[in-house]
């Protein structure tokens, strides 16, 4: 096994058009850590995961994943949830954990089957007969099931009711392997305040403060939540 | 991981395809039922019907496949696809196997098909079923053996061109400098590089002299532009210009190659 | 359990850990739950568990045995003490509402006895009034 670091970025670069969407960000995680990214609309956290995920060729700067650019080998490692509805909407649930099974050499479609249960949703049902947060929950079954080197969360409570974030979370608590590290992007921070053992927090493509969150909250005197209003009413400095 | 990607696609599309095609052999067996019984009136409509599925069949099937090329790699569905552990060249080849394979089968059936109706038609004026087969076989042994084999090449190439030019059409036109266009890139880059080929094509036929004589019998090495004139007062020509050929011959490569390209170095999903 | 999110969260799993090893939720001697066992229970991330587990092994209360796991103490002075150190706080806050309301030290003494027996000792809602 390599000694790199679970994901390493340098001087990442992204633009559309004349915007800047990540403007050299710098950033090194670790494995074994559930890391909160945090960041206003606009602030790169989509961008960022979606160049981690393989979805987006063009970037200047450097995305290492376990030591490798983004590609084949590095897509065997990563788990990526996005906040997207990725699968057609005419398969069932059992269909698509055979799917996944064909395509993931890290999935467990008995534990796909057992989560999918769990959250309440019967596996013969078509997609398109089930409702957006139903799809949300199939998805990070998927997701989770996996037992892959890193996982990367695109809001995956925004579209949830707080019952179901509750199992949502506890879901990413118990499935993930110790070993693997957890990238949960999120705006409802107050939710993943004891979930995430480190945050990141970016403004502008560029990362404004990451640190282990206990630290954070040590340091700054306050919750990760009211951290991150006071700092983000603040203007962007230029 | 090829073998997985392609089964996708059959796991995907089987069940719209089949019933695409149920729809399809239905109203065509009715149609063909109305003529061969003389329903009167009906037996017209049958008719119509009958070469109405034929021409849907030919071009809704690669109508179909192409709007599952875009949604598989650039629709939502691409969040899956662009994850999957697999080289982009066993990402191509499955897509390209698969979208081949399903046009020259609906082809084939078209042409079963465009047969029947020629029976049909051949019962209805009093004829037998035996006719036709005649009729099509005489066809076939007066034709210029030499012509029809080109021929047959000619749309066995030209289906595996066009299969790869829609291809490179999504791709490229769904690549980031073409962002603010949207939907409107691929239909930018299929227009501009129709215009192209049309310009490439004609200037190939006319700049590089081969050609073949009117019978097939031998190959002509001359320049076309003297037979211009002749060609545009609609005169006969006395050779058949043959310079657009290696244009397709080399189209093929050019669209595979420029697609698994833009694949590797060039995808940005919205 | 409610997490105040506003300080470090491995202190508050230390607080509640060696409340549940002071009033014997967890007995001496017997093996503290998993890590990943805890995450689950209390919807907190398992480093954060790991964390405060440490402190426990720090402050003795939780001793590690290299492949079985890791275990309460059975040192009982140091589970008194344990017991003791989580009601201090709520002591302290009583004392501080009694000096407050002008009670000399007989009188909250006797106000203390006088509503031992108020609420069932084995009713958990007394812990959560004792902080009040």
């Amino acid at each position: 096994m390599s000694t790199a670091p679970a994901l390493e970025i340098r001087n990442l670069g992204r633009r559309y058009g004349p915007i800047a969407a990540l403007d050299g960000l710098d950033l090194t995680l670790d494995a074994g850590r559930i890391v909160a990214l945090f960041g206003e609309n606009g602030s790169g956290k989509t961008t960022l995961l979606k160049i981690v995920a393989g979805l987006l060729s063009e970037y200047t700067g450097e995305a290492l994943i376990h030591g490798h650019a983004p590609g084949p080998e590095s897509k065997a490692m990563v788990s990526f949830l996005p906040d997207q509805s990725f699968l057609p909407d005419t398969v069932s649930a059992r269909t698509a954990v055979s799917m996944f099974g064909d395509f993931f050499a890290d999935f467990d479609a008995a534990r796909a089957f057992a989560l999918i249960a769990e959250l309440g949703i019967d596996a013969h049902r078509t997609l398109k007969t089930l409702s957006k947060g139903q799809r949300e929950k199939v998805q990070l079954a998927l997701a989770m099931s996996r037992r892959a080197r890193i996982y990367l969360l695109d809001e995956p409570i925004s579209g949830v009711d707080p019952a179901a974030r509750e199992v949502i979370l506890r879901t990413i608590l118990t499935q993930y392997d110790p070993g693997a590290l957890v990238v949960i992007s999120t705006h409802l921070i107050a939710d993943i305040e004891a979930v995430a053992d480190a945050a990141v927090f970016l403004r502008a493509g560029r990362v404004l403060f990451a640190g282990d969150a206990d630290d954070l909250r040590a340091r700054h005197g306050m919750s990760l939540d009211r951290l991150f209003r006071t700092t983000y009413q603040n203007p962007v400095r230029s | 991981m090829y073998a997985a990607l392609l089964k996708h696609e059959a796991r995907l599309q089987a069940r719209p395809l089949l019933s695409f095609l149920g729809i399809a052999l239905a109203v065509f067996a009715g149609g063909l039922a109305a003529m061969l019984l003389r329903v009167p009136l009906l037996a017209e409509f049958g008719n119509v019907a009958a070469i109405i599925v034929c021409l849907l069949l030919a071009v809704g099937v690669p109508a179909h496949l192409l709007h599952r090329y875009y949604t598989s790699m650039y629709g939502r569905e691409g969040y899956l696809t662009h994850v999957i552990p697999a080289k982009h060249t066993a990402l191509y080849a499955a897509k390209f196997t698969w979208a081949a394979g399903v046009w020259a089968a609906s082809l084939l059936l078209t042409l079963a098909l465009a047969y029947g109706i020629a029976v049909a038609q051949t019962i209805t004026a009093g004829g037998t079923a035996s006719d036709t087969w005649a009729a099509l076989a005489t066809a076939l042994a007066n034709a210029n053996q030499t012509a029809l084999a080109l021929g047959i090449a000619w749309i066995a190439v030209g289906l595996l061109t066009y299969v790869a030019q829609f291809g490179w059409v999504v791709t490229f036109g769904m690549e980031d400098r073409f962002r603010s266009l949207g939907l409107g890139g691929p239909v930018v880059v299929w227009f501009v590089s129709y215009l192209v080929m049309q310009v490439v094509t004609f200037a190939a036929m006319v700049l590089i002299p081969v050609g073949v004589t009117p019978d097939f019998s031998e190959l002509v090495f001359a320049s076309f532009l003297g037979e211009l004139p002749k060609a545009f007062a609609n005169e006969d020509p006395s050779f058949i210009p043959l310079g657009w050929l290696p244009v397709i011959l080399v189209a093929l490569p050019v669209y595979v190659i420029w697609t698994l390209h833009s694949l590797k170095k060039h995808t940005s999903l919205r | 359990m409610d997490f105040d999110p506003g300080q470090p969260i491995w202190l508050q799993l230390v607080r509640e850990f060696t409340r549940r090893i002071g009033t014997g939720d967890w007995p001496a001697g017997h093996r503290v739950p998993s890590v990943r066992n805890l995450a689950a229970e209390l919807g907190v991330n398992p480093n954060t568990v790991q964390r405060a587990l440490a402190e426990l092994e720090r402050t003795r209360l939780a001793v590690a045995e290299r492949t079985a796991g890791r275990f309460v103490t059975t040192d009982t002075a140091l589970i008194a003490e344990a017991q003791l150190g989580s009601a201090q706080a709520a002591a302290d806050a009583y004392v501080a509402r009694a000096r407050g309301l002008r009670l000399d030290q007989d009188a909250a003494l006797a106000l203390v006895a006088r509503r031992w027996h108020v609420g069932s000792p084995t009713d958990p809602s007394t812990t959560t009034q004792e902080n009040r």
